[in-house]
């Protein structure tokens, strides 16, 4: 075993390479054609795929904007009607904020992540691909739905009681809900695949500190996710079950709160304009050093304040809420914070332009330079104006106002869209094989950049003269038209400038990899050059900018002198390394392309979709489609360790199968369980919040709860089950032997969890209690409900496992499949217990 | 068969708790300052202001001599990480970033704890 100390020494091997190896990548990496294109799963296949989608969606909901311009240009107007406008409205938001900005996000880091982390592919590549098509397919019908009187109207953030059935009846809402709900799902897959391969696929010497501010970004960006999103498919829940069966969450003749929603809306909300800008920054803090050919000034400040922002952003919710009536200190924290989160937005800012001066007039002006200098403005100007929405006064006055589209647009659009038209001119090369037109650019930015000032900057004084967002249209007398006239005039000089973009793709993007390698000169390891395998061999990394500082790395990557120049397993591959230091630890065996993950999509999509318009049987038929794709694509996942240890140079021998913490599947599985600790603490939060609000419709005297014995009988049966799986796992048979009992104690573990829940849900029925009847009942049922979904995944996992079991592919060497059901156990059992003592023990001490 | 151990692990959760160390304590002074004037104000109604004042004061101070000492003793990680063998470059990264994130949230709790010297513990003053 070499040490890790002498690796400098052992690489780059100049040695010849066996002849046929790169012909094997070739073979191995093969990206489908034709009817088979839609099981690809190479990053560069999917990752152009996605991007192309989001920008598709960015494109229709500008085309919506342009017709809701068009109605405001001149007052009185009757271009469209007032409820096709409040679906317009609707439609707009929704598809900017939840099909386009994050997708576009999440779509970069695909595309991105694995190429500057010198990676053959991302580390679950249908987990990627999944997310995209069941993305395409929620957004898709989501979008479509205007086009058929269906979209939704109650506003990109539906807040009830508007949303609530009573005064949005029909499916329109529902199309909401269910549809974005399904795609938040997707993003969140997305997301545990970014914090996985950022933190196990990094190459070898790319330790934390020498980690690109893209990954970094994207970083915490998914973190972001992990926490922020959970909250808001709550929220859906709570919004879609009561308008299917009437719990009262958010009717406040039932106890609930319309509040509520707002809490866990912009719980998610507030962080989600920063998930969308930190991805943008870290892009802009990739393409100014290349520009101005000096590193990043402040790198270690600039982590600092991508990890600030993140945090902080999750303190600011309430400012949404300034105008609802919370008592005044309160408001003072959420005031306290939207301030302090403008310091690590501020220190990005200026270590930007302290690396451009640093450049000593060597900065270059093309087209992705002059979309960072524009976001410069336009987020600079968002920024003060959202300094001064967050003290309270000034909001008062300015809310709801045409105020605050102004502000918002100028953040997002500045902190986003400008940063991602950067994006598409600087990356363009590494997946065309010809680059965009600077002169074409160059006209797009310059369209852009006027047509959106011409749009939004007196919007400032259109909403301080006391225009509200949202109306449909306005009478002659109120003095707004000609400042609504020049805006309508500027979006349409906007669409103008992504329409030369788009006839800038057709003339010059041309998908594949054989075009320029590194024009910009950049320092970063998604300039080698690269074929379908990713990159010829993975690099040793001594530096923050490798292509600057290590000499000919580039001829040596391609003439395979690095680590894994070719497929020691005769598979797909990729090494994984520590997740600090980036020492290399073992090689993950990956699937390649295949329809489990594109059919477990398009049936995920039709249950949700199905069910929206209430076609339940059918949607139930998709629902166990869905599943048995689900269990097919993952009986492939666990290879087994039989091709290893293998040799990937500098003398080192990984292993090619691990269990327990080091594995990427047991990292994934905990973030997973992040996921639902998120979303579960959003429960507790509600239970209580809902409690404030309404202490009289929970229970005054302890002879109204079950009797205590059913709580303790429900949680013995939780810790029994646990109990079962960790004897299950000292049961296991040697390889190649089976033992009955490993899969008795599991079924067993599965059931107990399941009569568990089962006992816990008829106790509170046996008592009397309804859901329908107060937000009480309700929230008591929803906590059932989530209990309920986590044991249903356990017993699918389960009999996953037994069936593993009995075909030999579960033994005491081979069992991942057990180890991440027993996380999923162990979880699910904690999660339950919390909820018991909240459940029956809360109500008995207040 | 047996499965193969890496030759190389590493902990990542301690130094990665201990970095954000910082925003940490700022996320748990935000739930408590927050949690406790609402459910305060709602059930202890008059008597509400004085536990309020209390209670806010009290953790904005704990709070706030946290993220002094983790900015003054930016060391404090390297020896809580100890059991760790990390590469000085790997050691001062951290313990840098823990300090300057401690410096923000120290801002950022400071901000928060101040606002009760300026407005009633439960009253709105729209």
């Amino acid at each position: 075993m070499t040490k890790i100390t002498e690796q400098k020494a052992a690489l780059p091997n100049s040695l010849p390479r066996p002849e046929g190896e790169e012909e094997q990548l070739l073979r191995i990496w093969y990206a489908p054609t034709g009817w088979r294109w839609f099981t690809a799963v190479n990053n560069t296949t999917v990752g152009v795929l996605y991007l192309g989608a989001a920008f598709v969606f960015f494109v229709l909901a500008g085309l919506v904007a342009l017709v809701m311009r068009t109605q405001l240009a001149v007052p009185e107007n009757h271009l469209v009607s007032q409820d096709l406008y409040n679906q317009l409205f609707t439609v707009h938001g929704t598809t900017m904020m939840f099909l386009f900005a994050v997708p576009a996000m999440e779509a970069l880091g695909v595309l991105l992540l694995p190429q500057m982390l010198a990676a053959r592919d991302l580390p679950f590549p249908r987990l990627s691909a999944f997310a995209i098509w069941a993305y395409i397919i929620g957004g898709g019908v989501f979008f479509s739905t205007i086009f058929y009187d269906l979209a939704p109207k109650g506003g990109w953030f539906m807040y009830p009681p508007l949303t609530l059935t009573e005064y949005s009846p029909g499916d329109n809402a529902d199309f909401w809900l269910l549809g974005i709900g399904f795609i938040e799902i997707s993003a969140i897959a997305g997301a545990i695949e970014i914090i996985v391969g950022i933190l196990r696929t990094r190459p070898p010497g790319m330790s934390l500190d020498k980690l690109p501010i893209f990954a970094w970004s994207m970083l915490v960006f998914a973190g972001m996710i992990v926490v922020a999103f959970p909250a808001v498919i709550l929220a859906t829940m709570f919004l879609e079950i009561e308008r299917s069966f009437g719990w009262p969450f958010f009717t406040a003749a039932g106890g609930g709160d319309p509040l509520l929603w707002q809490h866990l809306f912009w719980f998610f909300g507030h962080p989600e304009v920063y998930i969308i800008f930190l991805p943008a920054a870290g892009l802009v803090s990739m393409i100014v050093p290349t520009m101005a050919r000096t590193p990043l000034v402040g790198y270690k400040l600039i982590v600092v304040a991508l990890i600030a922002t993140g945090f902080f952003s999750f303190g600011l919710w309430v400012h949404h809420m300034f105008a609802t009536g919370i008592p005044s200190l309160s408001l003072a924290f959420f005031s306290a914070t939207s301030m302090a989160v403008a310091v690590p937005s501020g220190i990005q800012v200026f270590a930007w332009i302290a690396t451009i001066a640093s450049s000593k007039g060597r900065f270059q002006l093309n087209t992705p330079s002059l979309f960072v200098l524009g976001m410069l403005f336009i987020f600079t100007v968002g920024g003060l104006t959202g300094v001064m929405v967050a003290m309270v006064p000034f909001d008062w006055q300015a809310h709801d106002t045409h105020f605050i589209v102004a502000h918002l647009h100028y953040v997002l659009v500045g902190g986003m869209v400008f940063p991602l038209f950067a994006t598409f001119y600087y990356w363009a090369p590494m997946v065309s094989t010809r680059m965009l037109s600077e002169r074409l650019g160059k006209w797009c930015f310059w369209l852009m950049f006027i047509g959106f000032n011409l749009t939004f900057l007196h919007m400032h004084i259109t909403g301080l003269v006391g225009m509200p967002r949202r109306v449909w249209t306005y009478s002659e007398a109120s003095g707004w038209g000609t400042y609504n006239f020049v805006s309508t005039v500027g979006a349409y000089i906007i669409g103008a400038g992504v329409l030369v973009f788009i006839i800038d793709l057709i003339r010059n993007f041309r998908v594949g990899q054989h075009g320029m390698s590194n024009p910009w000169q950049a320092g970063t390891l998604e300039w080698l050059p690269t074929d379908l395998y990713s990159t010829r061999s993975i690099p040793h990394v001594t530096s923050r900018e490798p292509l600057w500082d290590q000499p000919n790395l580039a001829e040596q990557v391609e003439s395979g002198q690095h680590y894994l120049p070719n497929a020691p397993t005769g598979g797909r591959e990729t090494i994984v390394t520590s997740p600090i230091e980036a020492k290399p630890q073992y090689v993950i065996q990956m699937l390649g392309p295949g329809w489990m993950h594109f059919f477990a999509a398009v049936f995920t999509a039709a249950c949700f979709l199905l069910l929206t318009i209430k076609v339940v049987v059918p949607a139930l038929v998709c629902g166990v489609l869905a599943i048995v794709c689900f269990l097919i694509w993952a009986w492939e996942l666990d290879k087994g360790p039989a091709k290893g240890p293998i040799e990937i140079g500098a003398g080192f021998k990984l292993p090619v199968y691990v269990t327990g913490p080091v594995g990427h599947g047991w990292w994934a599985m905990v973030i997973l369980m992040l996921v639902a600790g998120s979303l579960y603490f959003a429960y507790l939060f509600s239970y209580l919040y809902t409690w404030t609000v309404s202490p009289g419709v929970w229970p005054s005297d302890a002879t109204d709860l079950p009797r205590l014995q059913w709580p303790i009988v429900s949680a013995l049966l939780f810790i029994a089950g646990a109990a079962f799986f960790a004897v299950a796992k000292r049961t296991l048979p040697e390889p190649g032997e089976k033992h009955i009992l490993t899969p008795l104690l599991v079924l067993l573990g599965a059931l107990s969890s399941v009569f568990a829940v089962y006992l816990d849900i008829w106790c509170h029925w046996q008592a009397g209690l309804k859901p329908t009847e107060s937000s009480y009942g309700a929230l008591v049922y929803m906590a059932g409900v989530l209990d309920g979904q986590l044991v249903f995944a356990v017993l699918m996992m389960s009999l996953f496992v037994i069936a593993r079991h009995f075909t030999g592919k579960l033994d005491r060497v081979r069992f991942a499949s057990l180890e991440n059901t027993m996380l999923l156990v162990y979880y699910t059992v904690a999660q339950a217990l919390i909820g018991l003592l909240l459940i029956h023990g809360f109500p008995r001490v207040i | 068969m047996t499965t193969s151990k890496p030759e190389f692990s590493e902990s990542f959760i301690g130094i990665a708790l201990l970095t954000l160390a910082g925003p940490l304590i700022w996320v748990l002074h935000f739930a408590i300052v927050y949690g406790v004037q609402h459910i305060a104000c709602v059930t202890l109604k008059e008597r509400a202001d004085f536990w309020v004042n209390v209670s806010i004061i009290a953790v904005t101070v704990a709070a706030l001599l946290a993220l002094l000492f983790l900015t003054l003793k930016p060391d404090v990680l390297q020896r809580l990480d100890r059991n760790q063998p990390r590469p000085e470059n790997i050691k001062a990264f951290f313990s840098g970033m823990m300090r300057l994130l401690a410096f923000l949230s120290f801002f950022a709790v400071l901000w928060s704890g101040t606002a009760l010297f300026f407005l009633p513990a439960c009253g709105s003053v729209a």
